[in-house]
């Protein structure tokens, strides 16, 4: 992106911010509460529009979009507050993750086409595998409200993997969870990672953050303040001075 | 639901086709069938405001209008240019989904409260236009001299009234096996997600306004589908049938049996047919009943009839005394 700004009312969420996600990598946003990282991703998202500034993707401007056009351009996201569809089950959850990868509609499902069935098929295999891959597919038929939280960012994270995504944006992954559980979700994204998805990553756990980022961006009241390898960035006196001022 | 074998999730059709069979030898009574037929007429109503409200979370507190829109339009066109009533029908669903996709662009852009008050609206607004066309009827309280289907040689009339109940639900049957297979698929569960959480139905690429207007405009079809049933099962249909009380009914019959599940629909609508018919009291106090019964549901089991057994299940698990030991684990 580049020189994105948001206002909202008279409150600058995200003044002047430019940075880039390089391919295959995974890409870090930290920083302090309120510092405009979720702000971003829901620029991205198309949630929010920006004030000013553009948002570039595979070389292309998005910012005009729609929010449900994304997961079409390959761009997945997972929530901070979770966002579990409480009224469906574990599985179904997963397969809503697939509805961009089939295009049957109302008449089609109605009439139990033949396109129907074979999408049909798929997703249902495709939710499975995903599910496997978080390793949940035991519970697939449980309500998602009776999953543990932990359970059930695993779900969303099922449910982003589901669309086939180019671009990973997960938001607070790790926040609420156990240690084992994130041991967990850093060998899910270095295997996502591996196979070939750019993952962007908001997280206030500097733990997970330095241990398996490769580029750190840190904002500060909607600035950013500083650029780098986790290392670089760890010894960063403007970095620091943010999170201890903030205390 | 998913990967169960097909037989399974044949039963409850298959059931309720005997159910249907066996009613009028069982009742052996003219008037009862009678009212079986509307409880046909009804659940088809009431299937499509279940989609649009269990389902995907929306409301509609104007649904009669679509129905009086159904009902008079495909009456009109039969009385006053003598079509045939399938052609008028087909007609009138069209007009009905023209309607529905006109209100409802605009309308479901709203969400609760204002949503709800807009269909009310709505319902409103078509209820004072029926009620002023005896300019165009030629009858101050409706609509006379509607003319009754007929397949080849066989008419559909008021005498034949075990014709119009085989008839009223064989459309039924038909769209609830499309509903269920609507429901058990993408757009079902866009639908769902749509109720869950709209962001992220929307960051998982689904369309929120579209689908909104998809299920509004599907629910006003099956609306105006009963309303031609309605008006070509009678001689004569009177706008009093088409009163926001009738688009209470139907959102209580929606309620009582049983949100987010196509069979709810059947249910709610065979009870709150039935219940004025067999209880005289229900009749005079129909608005006061409704408002208790939904009321009651929301509060006491919010599944509806619908989530009877797992009700039961769950009462049962709690007091008894192992299940009890188990949970303190």
């Amino acid at each position: 992106m580049r020189n994105l700004r948001k206002e909202f009312g008279g409150l600058v969420a995200v003044n002047d911010v430019t940075f880039q996600v390089q391919e295959g990598q995974i890409s870090a946003i930290i920083g302090p509460n309120g510092a405009g990282k979720t702000t971003i991703y829901n620029l991205i998202s198309k949630f929010y529009a920006p004030t000013a500034g553009q948002i570039l993707y595979k070389q292309k401007r998005i910012d005009g979009f729609a929010p449900h056009e994304m997961a079409d351009m390959g761009i997945a996201r997972t929530f901070q507050n979770l966002q579990i569809m409480e009224n469906m089950t574990v599985l179904e959850n997963v397969m809503v993750g697939c509805h961009c990868k089939a295009g049957h509609g109302i008449i089609g499902s109605a009439l139990r086409l033949p396109r129907f069935r074979r999408e049909e098929k798929e997703i249902l295999q495709r939710a499975m595998e995903k599910l496997t891959f978080v390793e949940l597919e035991s519970k697939a038929s449980r309500p998602a409200s009776s999953l543990s939280f932990g359970e059930q960012r695993m779900v969303e994270f099922a449910r982003a993997l589901a669309c086939e995504p180019d671009l990973l944006m997960l938001d607070e992954p790790a926040s609420g969870l156990s240690i084992r559980e994130m041991e967990k979700v850093a060998e899910l994204i270095y295997r996502v990672r591996d196979e070939g998805v750019t993952v962007m990553l908001i997280e206030h756990d500097m733990g997970l953050v330095m241990d398996i980022s490769d580029v750190v961006t840190v904002l500060n009241y909607g600035q950013k303040i500083a650029e780098g390898t986790p290392r670089e960035v760890q010894n960063n006196e403007d970095v620091i001075a943010a999170y201890l001022g903030n205390a | 639901m998913y990967g169960k074998r097909s037989y399974v999730r044949h039963i409850p059709i298959a059931a309720l086709i005997v159910f249907l069979s066996l009613f009028p030898a069982i009742s052996g009574n003219r008037y009862y069938i009678g009212v079986m037929t509307n409880v046909g007429i009804y659940t088809i109503i009431v299937i499509g405001l279940n989609l649009l409200i269990g389902y995907a979370g929306q409301i509609s507190l104007g649904h009669a209008g679509f129905f009086g829109i159904g009902a008079y339009f495909s009456g009109l066109l039969n009385v006053k240019l003598g079509l045939s009533p399938w052609i008028t029908a087909i007609a009138a669903l069209i007009f009905t989904a023209g309607i529905a996709y006109l209100i409802g662009v605009p309308a479901l852009r709203l969400r609760g409260h204002y949503l709800a008050m807009a269909t009310l609206g709505f319902g409103e607004v078509i209820y004072v236009i029926l009620s002023k066309l005896d300019w165009l009827t030629g009858d101050t309280s409706g609509l006379p001299g509607i003319k009754p289907f007929s397949i080849w040689r066989l008419r559909f009339g008021s005498d034949f009234f075990m014709g119009q109940y085989c008839l009223a639900w064989v459309v039924v049957l038909a769209v609830l096996i499309l509903s269920l297979n609507i429901t058990n698929s993408r757009v079902g569960r866009a639908f769902r997600a749509i109720h869950g959480s709209e962001i992220a139905a929307s960051g998982m690429g689904i369309d929120i306004a579209k689908y909104k207007v998809q299920v509004f405009v599907l629910s006003a079809v099956y609306a105006a589908i009963a309303g031609c049933l309605y008006a070509h099962f009678r001689w004569f249909i009177g706008y009093p049938s088409f009163h926001l009380q009738t688009s209470i009914r139907l959102v209580t019959m929606v309620v009582v049996g049983g949100l987010g599940n196509i069979w709810g629909a059947v249910l709610g609508a065979i009870l709150l047919t039935w219940l004025p018919e067999l209880l005289t009291v229900v009749e005079e106090y129909d608005i006061m009943v409704y408002g208790i019964l939904l009321m009651g549901v929301m509060i006491f089991m919010p599944d509806g009839l619908v989530g009877i057994p797992n009700l039961i299940a769950r009462i049962v698990s709690r007091t008894s005394p192992d299940m009890q030991m188990e949970e303190g684990k």
